[in-house]
């Protein structure tokens, strides 16, 4: 597993994007699982970043690692309890006056990643997002074609 | 991420945006493409090279669409990537931002 580390701030998002190039090609991640994963990551740590209380030192822990068939990201941090599996799907707009931008990372996530869970022991809280490796010949990898 | 604008109408500016519309992206852009929205009645989003967009991106996109809406202008993308399409739907704004498939096309959506 390849493991990340990062600080309570927004600046942070460009270190866990460059560390996602590197897996990719790192791990031979195909073009879809990575398109799904940099979704997912991307909207679960800034929603951490954005929405809970500032902890010092390098609270969030990206983990990222093939199990089987599965690509398998986990996100730790230490603030409030979160379950993103409990929160009810957001109303989708009807109007451009109605569209209220927010609450649209958790729905992503739970429709991009394979599996979603989640689990709070000592005082961190753990998602964990599964993705299934496409069957062969349907992807390509980055770099690839 | 990379924006550039040109006016190709009296009216309408063509955004070219190049890279990822994630939070990093959407930081680089969120105050050129709001004044490109709030100068102009309509707006051509190419997004044929975004690679990339988180939610943060898509609220970049909404609220430039709302502001050229007010003043009964139209904010259109131009050929988004098929991943990029499934994050609109997903999200439900595919309706509100809507897709053409070329420049011509883009135009003709507008009204002439």
């Amino acid at each position: 597993m390849a493991r990340l580390t990062l600080r309570h701030d927004r600046a942070e998002m460009v270190r866990l994007s460059a560390w996602l190039d590197e897996q990719e090609h790192r791990m031979a991640i195909p073009a879809k699982v990575a398109f799904a994963v940099r979704q997912c990551l991307e909207e679960a740590v800034v929603n951490l970043i954005d929405h809970t209380p500032p902890a010092g030192g390098e609270a969030i822990a990206v983990e990222l690692g093939w199990q089987a068939d599965s690509l398998v990201a986990t996100v730790e941090d230490p603030g409030p309890p979160f379950d993103p599996r409990a929160v009810p799907p957001p109303i989708q707009p009807t109007s451009l006056e109605s569209a209220v931008p927010g609450g649209w990372g958790v729905h992503l996530i739970r429709t991009f990643a394979s599996d979603v869970g989640y689990e709070t022991t000592a005082g961190r809280n753990r998602l964990t997002l599964r993705f299934v490796r496409p069957a062969a010949g349907a992807d390509t990898t980055p770099g690839q074609g | 991420m990379e924006m550039h604008f040109t006016t190709i109408l009296q009216d309408t500016a063509r955004v070219v945006l190049a890279g990822r519309l994630d939070t990093a992206g959407s930081a680089a852009i969120d105050l050129p493409f709001s004044a490109a929205a709030g100068s102009h009645r309509h707006i051509l989003v190419d997004m044929s090279a975004v690679t990339f967009v988180a939610s943060i991106g898509v609220r970049t996109l909404v609220l430039g669409a709302k502001t050229v809406q007010r003043r009964g202008g139209k904010l259109l993308l131009i050929n988004p990537r098929p991943e990029v399409e499934q994050v609109l739907q997903t999200i439900g704004v595919a309706d509100m931002l809507p897709i053409v498939h070329g420049e011509a096309e883009a135009i003709a959506a507008l009204g002439g």
